[in-house]
């Protein structure tokens, strides 16, 4: 049993932001408690799909469809859902949510110790003084409290432990790192990049930034991380430590310090609210096997549960003082839903470099910088996008449907195909009070849980720059010299991305915001919001990167205020 | 070169076991050694196929990817993985379309000489429909059953489960033949 005593900070969930929580509070000496709704996670033992050749699996790593379609409707359409890796996905008739009729959103969910570390496709970049300006400049959403400098040296921090490898470049749209050597372009992608810098002068592809180690460091290797192989089945679980998980590097080393205490199967209900401190008291849980409830108390609650988990509690969290939600006195708590634009784009096809070839399933992407509306809006939409995808020979997979049958037709297979390339588009999406999730009126999960009901559509902004992410990647490509160019078009649904942010957003004033630039509650200062919730604009880099850096920043800053008393 | 692959495997058995302190799961090591290339029995726990139409998918799907200078569809049991899809894996809908296309196949197909069988399969490989016709989705049950057995993958393409840090822009030669995966 777990004594009230034997620590002083309680961090919700162990995914990416809530790994960095605790390790940060244990390696400041100070004793943390992660409490966790879903099950332990062994790093190596439990990646129960890992090194499985595909004549090992029955469906060759294609889930039993039936099942998908019984437990998983929504978390099949993630591309990482595979018979490998199913066992970290959420069920989703387990953890029921709705959406509004019209809207429909997937909510692709890890409910495990690592959380959606586990299962994340590891792209790493930093967000830029135009991307914390991006607010006040058009006037969309509320302004950042913060500035790229004042980011800075926490980017500088977490990447250095995490592992980023990647190149520098110079370029203020998408600041530099501290990296190691990249995991480079292809022969295709190399001469692609080649023609586009030779066609535009205001674009150029670098190699994707990702959260793989190319050269492994002390820091890396002291907690028995080593060499990406190239692999590329990271959803599988890695127990190389060779991609940054919780698994692999926050926890371990939040462990190696004596001060953490994990607990596991505990679905955090609600934050408790004491009007006399005016602060936050601790958290109820309900045991998720037992369905036994207990209470937690700590100094400070740092909320990790995932942008949409932590304003589920927060939401479930009513009092006397907070009749709508914990910290909700702005009413900003389930607004200003964003994701990611993306699932468009286009695919063309480079001939020549018949003679080359690559080693390794490449764990990276491209990525080809913002390059609209950096100084100032001249498009007919404001924020921008940018474009990550890749280059590979044909295979046999892109051979059905052909004709052909016997040697000849088998012997073709052999020698792979022309070199294609993919530039799909991450676009920004605007922050808007209408997108919002909220508690069900009458329908709970099987813990009694008040479901999630989610609300949010793109906007006209949105559609605009959807339509030219696909439009400029055909531009692009013809200009390079690429043939047999197609388009796509194939995702409308929100949340396939699987950034969704914003509902608990940062900012200065009280009234529209629910923390400020410390991600602390303006409401209760002793509970902060270090996910995704905290986002007031949603850029369109990936973003686990700066959740990272705002965790660790929000942990210096209250274990200062703890070491002042003041929390 | 399959001395090469050989040598780097051992090279990266040790690489790992150094790195995890030298213990490793049977799963790593059989991930990493795999040596004897034979397709291991496929469960299919609801047989639907009679064995005259197992045998027909058999020689079809051999006929698509016969033994050349590596083992072709029959060795690497590609028919026990289209039974599995058919039996196991489809909806009822699927399998009873799959089953009308396989009874439609020319009865003298089996008894037929390599001639009239390759005359059938040319017929059925012209066949055109609005959708997917059978034997489209045969040789696509095929292809996959193929290329992700052992056979497939590592004879007659190339495949590595741990590939070894990425390489971008190498001699075609240095791999010489198709990734599998």
């Amino acid at each position: 049993m777990v004594d009230n005593a034997d620590f002083d900070v309680i961090v919700v969930g162990s995914g990416m932001s809530g790994g960095w929580a605790a390790k940060e509070f244990c390696e400041a000496g100070v004793k943390t408690l992660i409490l966790e709704r879903g099950r332990h996670v062994e790093h190596g033992e439990d990646y129960i799909g890992e090194n499985k050749d595909p004549w090992e699996m029955k469906y060759r790593d294609k889930v039993d469809q039936k099942l998908a379609d019984e437990r998983y409707p929504r978390q099949k359409r993630c591309y990482a859902f595979k018979d490998s890796t199913k066992h970290f996905f959420a069920d989703d008739i387990d953890y029921p949510y709705s959406t509004e009729k019209g809207n429909n959103f997937e909510w692709i969910r890890g409910h495990q110790l690592g959380g959606r570390s586990l299962l994340w496709h590891r792209q790493s970049y930093r967000w830029s003084d135009m991307d914390f300006s991006s607010n006040a400049r058009d006037g969309y959403g509320t302004d950042w409290p913060v500035r790229y400098k004042d980011m800075k040296s926490w980017y500088d921090y977490v990447e250095e432990f995490v592992g980023v490898s990647g190149t520098l470049e110079g370029m203020d749209q998408l600041p530099d790192g501290v990296f190691l050597p990249p995991i480079g372009l292809n022969c295709a992608e190399e001469e692609f990049g080649k023609r586009i810098e030779k066609a535009f002068d205001d674009r150029r592809l670098i190699p994707g930034r990702c959260a793989h180690l190319t050269e492994p460091q002390p820091i890396h290797t002291d907690l028995g991380r080593g060499t990406c192989q190239s692999r590329n089945q990271c959803q599988r679980g890695c127990s190389l430590g060779a991609y940054f998980s919780s698994q692999s590097a926050t926890l371990p080393a939040a462990e190696r310090t004596g001060n953490l205490t994990i607990i596991t199967d505990s679905i955090v209900h609600s934050v408790i609210y004491d009007p006399t401190s005016k602060k936050a008291s601790g958290v109820r849980v309900i045991d998720s096997k037992t369905n036994e409830t207990a209470t937690y108390n700590a100094k400070v609650i740092f909320l990790c549960a995932s942008t949409l988990g932590t304003t589920q509690i927060l939401l479930n969290s009513t009092s006397e003082h907070f009749k709508t939600g914990f910290a909700n006195s702005s009413d900003a708590v389930g607004r200003y839903l964003m994701d990611h634009l993306a699932f468009t784009g286009a695919r063309g096809e480079l001939h020549g470099y018949e003679d080359k070839y690559y080693i390794g399933r490449k764990p990276n992407s491209i990525y080809l910088p913002r390059f609209t509306n950096l100084e100032r809006d001249e498009e007919d939409f404001v924020r921008g996008f940018a474009y990550q995808g890749g280059s590979r020979r044909k295979g046999w997979d892109d051979r059905m449907g052909e004709k052909g049958f016997g040697a000849e037709f088998k012997e073709s297979f052999k020698t792979p195909g022309v070199w294609v390339i993919d530039l799909e588009g991450y676009g920004e999406m605007l922050p808007m009070a209408d997108n919002r999730v909220t508690l069900h009126k009458t329908k709970k999960d099987k813990w009694g849980m008040p479901q999630l009901h989610i609300d949010a559509k793109f906007g006209e902004n949105d559609k605009k720059i959807r339509k030219k992410m696909r439009e400029t990647a055909v531009d692009i490509m013809e200009k390079a010299g690429l043939t047999n160019i197609t388009t796509y078009n194939t995702e409308d649904s929100l949340g396939l991305s699987i950034h969704e942010m914003g509902t608990a957003r940062m900012g200065n004033d009280p009234k529209e915001s629910v923390v400020n630039g410390y991600n602390q509650c303006h409401d209760a200062t002793n509970v902060f919001i270090t996910d995704g919730a905290a986002m007031a604009s949603s850029a369109c880099q990936n973003p686990s990167l700066t959740y990272m850096a705002f965790t660790a920043r929000a942990v210096d800053y209250a274990v200062k205020n703890m070491k002042l008393g003041k929390l | 070169m399959s001395q090469d692959i050989e040598l780097n495997r051992r090279q990266l058995l040790k690489n790992v076991a150094i790195m995890t302190g030298g213990v490793l799961s049977a799963s790593v090591v059989s991930g990493i050694m795999s040596g004897a290339l034979a397709q291991e029995a496929i469960d299919v726990d609801n047989p639907v196929f009679s064995d005259a139409e197992l045998k027909l998918v058999a020689e079809m799907a051999d006929m698509i990817i016969p033994d050349t200078d590596t083992p072709g569809a029959k060795a690497a049991l590609v028919h026990d993985y289209i039974h599995a899809i058919v039996g196991d894996w489809y909806y009822d809908d699927e399998r009873a379309n799959f089953m009308k296309g396989l009874r439609a196949v020319d009865t003298g197909f089996v008894a037929g000489s390599a001639a009239e069988r390759t005359a059938i399969m040319t017929s059925l490989d012209n066949e055109e429909a609005d959708g997917k016709t059978f034997f489209e989705e045969f040789k696509e049950l095929t292809l996959v059953g193929y290329f992700s057995s052992q056979i497939g993958a590592e004879e007659e393409l190339r495949y590595e489960q741990y590939p070894g840090p990425y390489q971008g822009c190498v001699p075609f030669e240095q791999v010489s033949r198709t990734w599998a995966t």
